[in-house]
């Protein structure tokens, strides 16, 4: 199973599955005894401890951050205004840049590509996100008890705070002699996470924290974070926010390149309606790629944002991870951040190139084991072709494929790009999208829930059934949770750029999905690129389609 | 004529149903276009104000000496995919409009100085005047010299016709263009900035009767089709005898509620502060959220569609997004000792789960609540409906006076020193809400106190809320105080809509919402419009007795 089939499983089957209640989460702190205090005297003190920002200061921050996360060490540097920002977050030979500008956000990731996010990543305000509780008391949406007062690790008193839409309380330590907050303790992914909080200082009037710890017990996979610095108020350049320039410099190739690997057809069969089964034939592009001397089986993918290797693999070719723990306790693998000083594939090397590594792997045609992908960031670096037909996949320089037809009876179809996964416009039924995903690790393409739901009559069930474009919400239905339906859909007229079909046939589903929350109407797959050569001219933010001998075959023109 | 009047030609249900704060974490929703701007194509003219409105004046004309000031029009009418009929009855002041679209009834009117409106299940409320500004325009165009730089000549076109622009946009009025024809003076066409949308109205088929000169067929739009309105005259007496009687408020024409006791235990579960009532329609269970915030009952589509319930037309509306609505009237909902018979409902795709899979297919609004006394105990998580006849406030209640001008409660709040009359007190929205225009119109007493600030620190991403149709984007503010009557609340954290248009709704200044109620016993006692707050326990832990 490739990945993303199974990212669209998981977001299919998670809609509307309630937690188990696991009451360890529910259990209160050790060690409280009753106390007299009451919340409003705890919450006055604090709200006297921490002060607060000095009247006219103006709403900017500079502050550098020293980290430990799970053994790996790091440094942030964070300056925002309002609520624009810019990181930098350096672990190793790892540096990620995020930033964000009015609306527009970026990230640039650890190989030098700036990306458009067009989500919300947090990864930036890790730190400050621990910090985020401290302000759980004053909500008015939660419900604070006292529940009374420890002496361990400091004499403090302790509330309970239910807070709304959250399954398990909190408790929130606060310190008898200070006021401050020593210690919150919460339910995490499962987990009873605490955090703790130290060395409070005051700036501009405002005393926060410049230690914050946090461990859910497991304390090779604690997070650590320390405080440099702090300068609030001082003027910042408002083009510090602003989307920087790609500074990748990893891909070395002259000229035109022979990538090695080898177009694959596999045969598997899918449940396109009703107990009724189809068998398709679609293929992947495989490419080889050499890393200290040991041959393996990469997966080209247009869709992917990332470049990842198998975690077994990597450790096999013992590559780094920086001091980061790389198995839990219960020696599962956790997955890390690493970077290869050098990745052959054919006349392309790739120097000091970052990858993910992390369980993945899966056999094609039983004797090719696939055990990585090359993703946004390598396919940035040059304009690859695909020849379905040949099995060849070629690199090119973007510069020779300047100018608007660059090559001859190939048709463009614009690409924008959200962290790094490509999107392309193209009408469904004369129904206008931008939000469809080019991805041909999907087998097939689809059609999702965002566009079904919306145009049901425009993709059709070829045999004949209707399908429920939403679950109608009676209470005593049964089961509450999505019923996913997938049927094989006749969309009446499908267009990209001047690719124009009539009655094309496109798997439909009722099934919502959204990559880093960009909600995607259909995926372009496989299926529909084998009748091209395809050109991805990532450096053109455009996709150049020239049809084959397939196409020719298999369509009417 | 009605030039100027609160939606379209005839009384529109202004819909504040909003089902507020599941925040999600989606960039924000792109403002839409300024519609209030100037027509295009206007050129100098050599015509003054003054003597336009004279010869507009002429034209129009004056009723014969001596005639009675009565009129009896009967109109068809074409709204939302429906076919109707309008009537109405005017005597000097006082009038009654009764409009009829497919099986649906409403009326509205004006008696003795005192609007009223009736909806379609036959309740009758009084109007206080929270919408002025269609008023204030007819006031200012009436008397210009008293509203300096609120009318003015902008020009004239020669598209659609050859036509003088006047445009009205007094203070607290809203921004309107009249066009006056170049040959005859008459209005033929207005265009006027409602909420979101610009309404343009045209005037034709002039015909005089006993004196004045009139239009016979109007019609509006707002660019949607689907939601134009076709007027036209079929017969207008002038100068008629009506009986006065005909003009005095209604009351409500039935009771949509029968209730088997005086006394009623609902069926509900308060799921973090969200009230679930649970339902049956045609022996299948639905659940709605019972929701001050929705002027009416709104069901979803798809509920409707499996029952095979009838829906008629289909019209655009704006919450948080836009939404198409149909109208239907549902044959029975029962819950609890409750059944409310041959209701009608607006349906529209709309619904969400609670944290445990429940799905929720609708609002439960003014319809329902309008016919008992509604008392939510938060901490016990029940909600009981009672018969206003027998109901006495509970000892140390605090009454909040309520407006239900738009068949949602509507209160006074003053948010540090600066008091809004409209805040709407919302059963719905998960937290309490300040709109735009009253954060822009009192910047100093919506500065955050520190709260807010700290909230975005740690997360500098524009949050979103989910309401009916869409979501809006929303900020964190902690205000330096919050008063409802006679309770004070020391800062209290609002969030802030970042739209100017859409999701705030006109002349409201903002939510009050279940961060709010939770924290007390309500009862809702829309027959003496009042609303009663009882602090409960979370009260007095956070704040004392």
């Amino acid at each position: 199973m490739k990945p993303y089939f199974a990212t669209l499983a998981l977001l299919l089957l998670s809609s509307g599955v309630a937690l188990a209640r696991d009451n360890k989460l529910d259990a209160a702190p050790n060690g409280v005894t009753p106390t007299a205090a009451t919340v409003a005297q705890v919450l006055k003190t604090y709200d006297s401890a921490t002060g607060q920002l000095a009247p006219g200061v103006d709403d900017s921050r500079r502050e550098t951050w020293r980290f430990t996360k799970a053994g790996l060490g790091g440094t942030e540097t964070l300056e925002r205004h309002g609520l624009d920002f810019r990181s930098k977050i350096v672990s190793g030979p790892i540096v990620d840049e995020y930033g964000q500008f009015l609306d527009d956000r970026w990230h640039k990731d650890s190989n030098g590509f700036v990306t458009p996010v067009h989500g919300t990543d947090p990864t930036s305000f890790e730190m400050l996100i621990f910090m985020r509780n401290f302000n759980d008391a004053e909500d008015p949406k939660n419900d604070v008890t006292m529940l009374g007062e420890v002496t361990d690790p400091k004499p403090a008193y302790v509330l309970q705070i239910k807070r709304a839409g959250f399954k398990h309380p909190e408790w929130v330590f606060y310190d008898k002699k200070t006021g401050l907050i020593d210690q919150i303790i919460n339910s995490l992914e499962g987990d009873r996470v605490t955090a703790s909080y130290s060395d409070y200082r005051a700036t501009k009037g405002l005393t926060q924290p410049w230690h914050v710890h946090v461990t859910d017990g497991e304390v090779a996979l604690d997070r650590d974070f320390t405080r440099e610095s702090l300068t609030i108020g001082a003027p910042v350049e408002t083009t510090d926010f602003i989307m920087p320039r790609n500074s990748a410099s990893f891909a070395a190739y002259t000229g035109h390149v022979e990538i090695p690997g080898s177009v694959l057809f596999d045969h598997f069969l899918y449940e396109v309606s009703y107990m009724r089964v189809q068998q398709f034939n679609a293929p992947t592009v495989i490419v080889r790629v050499t890393i200290a001397g040991r041959g393996l089986d990469f997966e080209l993918s247009s869709g992917s944002p990332d470049s990842f290797i198998d975690w077994d693999v990597a450790q096999e070719l013992n590559l780094p991870g920086y001091g980061k723990t790389l198995r839990t306790a219960r020696r599962e693998p956790i997955p890390y951040d690493t970077v290869i000083p050098q990745i052959q594939i054919g006349g392309l090397t790739l120097h000091n190139f970052a990858m993910y590594a992390l369980p993945f792997n899966y056999h094609m045609g039983g004797s090719t084991k696939i055990v990585g992908t090359l993703g946004y960031d390598v396919l940035k670096s040059g304009v690859f072709k695909i020849d379905y037909e040949s099995g060849k996949v070629t690199l090119d320089p973007g510069s020779q494929f300047d100018g608007p037809a660059p090559v001859p009876g190939a048709f463009a179809v614009p690409l924008h790009f959200d962290q790094g996964y490509a999107f392309m416009e193209g009408s469904l039924d004369s129904h206008l999208s931008e939000n469809i995903l080019l991805d041909n690790s999907f087998e097939l393409s689809f059609v999702f829930g965002n566009f079904t739901s919306r145009y049901p009559d425009s993709v059709k069930d070829t045999f004949g059934r209707q399908h429920g474009t939403t679950v109608v919400p009676f209470a005593d239905s049964g089961g509450y949770g999505r019923k996913i339906d997938i049927w094989m859909g006749n969309i009446p007229d499908i267009q990209f750029g001047l690719a124009h079909f009539i009655d094309y046939q496109m798997l439909g589903t009722d099934g919502d999905v959204d990559f880093t929350g960009h909600e995607v109407d259909a995926v372009v797959g496989a299926d529909f690129l084998q009748y091209y050569d395809v050109y991805l001219d990532y450096p053109h933010n455009r996709l150049l389609l020239k049809p084959n001998a397939a196409f020719l075959k298999q369509f009417h023109v | 004529m009605r030039l100027f009047s609160n939606s379209s030609t005839y009384s529109v249900r202004l819909r504040i149903a909003i089902v507020a704060a599941v925040l999600a974490l989606l960039p924000p929703a792109a403002l839409g276009q300024d519609n209030t701007i100037a027509p295009f194509g206007i050129r100098p003219t050599a015509m003054s104000l003054g003597r336009l409105l004279k010869l507009h004046a002429a034209a129009v004309g004056k009723l014969a000496p001596g005639m009675q000031k009565t009129r009896i029009e009967s109109w068809s009418y074409k709204d939302g995919g429906l076919n109707g009929t309008v009537s109405v009855l005017i005597h000097g002041d006082d009038q009654r409009i009764d409009t009829q679209l497919a099986p649906f009834h409403f009326a509205s009117g004006t008696y003795r100085g005192q609007d009223w409106e009736q909806n379609e299940n036959g309740q009758t409320h009084l109007v206080s005047g929270v919408h002025q500004r269609d008023a204030v325009d007819r006031k200012a165009l009436a008397q210009p010299s008293a509203f300096a730089g609120g009318v003015t000549l902008l020009g004239e076109v020669s598209t659609p016709k050859p036509a003088y622009v006047v445009r009205v946009a007094p203070p607290g009025g809203r921004v309107a263009y009249l066009f006056y024809d170049r040959a005859n003076f008459l209005i033929v066409r207005t265009e006027r900035a409602v909420r979101q949308d610009r309404i343009v109205t045209t005037y034709d088929d002039f015909r005089t009767t006993s004196g004045r000169t009139e239009a016979w067929h109007i019609q509006t739009s707002n660019g949607k089709p689907e939601d134009d309105t076709d007027s036209q005259l079929q017969s207008l007496q002038v100068g008629v005898a009506i009986d006065p009687a005909k003009f005095a408020i209604p009351r409500d024409a039935q009771s949509p509620a029968s209730f088997s006791a005086t006394r009623l235990s609902l069926p509900v579960t308060i799921d973090a502060d969200r009230i679930i009532l649970k339902t049956q329609i045609q022996g299948r269970k639905v659940d709605f959220q019972l929701d001050s915030g929705a002027s009416g009952i709104l069901l979803d589509r798809s509920i409707a569609e499996a029952l095979k319930i009838p829906l008629y037309g289909k019209l655009s509306e704006v919450t948080t997004g836009e939404y198409k609505v149909s109208r239907a009237i549902v044959p029975a909902i029962t819950f609890g000792g409750v059944s409310l018979d041959n209701i009608a409902v607006e349906t529209a795709p709309f619904h969400w789960y609670t944290s445990d899979g429940t799905p929720i297919a609708g609002l439960m609004g003014y319809d329902f609540l309008d016919s008992c006394v509604v008392h939510i105990d938060y901490i016990d998580g029940t909600v009981e409906a009672l018969a206003p006849s027998s109901f006495a406030p509970p000892a140390g209640a605090i009454a909040l006076p309520v407006r239900l001008d738009d068949m949602v409660p509507a209160i006074s709040a003053q948010i540090g020193s600066s008091v809004g009359e409209n805040f709407v007190l919302d059963t719905g929205a998960d937290r309490s809400l300040l709109f735009s225009e009253f954060v822009n119109a009192h910047p100093h007493d919506t500065l955050d106190q520190g709260l807010g600030e700290e909230i975005t620190d740690s997360f500098p991403f524009v949050e979103q809320s989910s309401g009916v149709g869409g979501d809006i984007s929303i900020r964190p503010v902690q205000v330096s105080g919050l008063d409802l009557g006679r309770l004070h609340f020391s800062r209290w954290l609002f969030h802030v809509t970042e739209q100017p248009n859409s999701f705030n709704q006109e002349d409201y200044d903002g939510l009050i919402g279940q961060d709010v109620l939770r924290n007390f016993d309500v009862y809702l006692d829309y027959a003496h419009s009042t609303i009663y707050l009882v602090p409960n326990d979370r009260y007095r832990q956070r704040w004392g007795s």
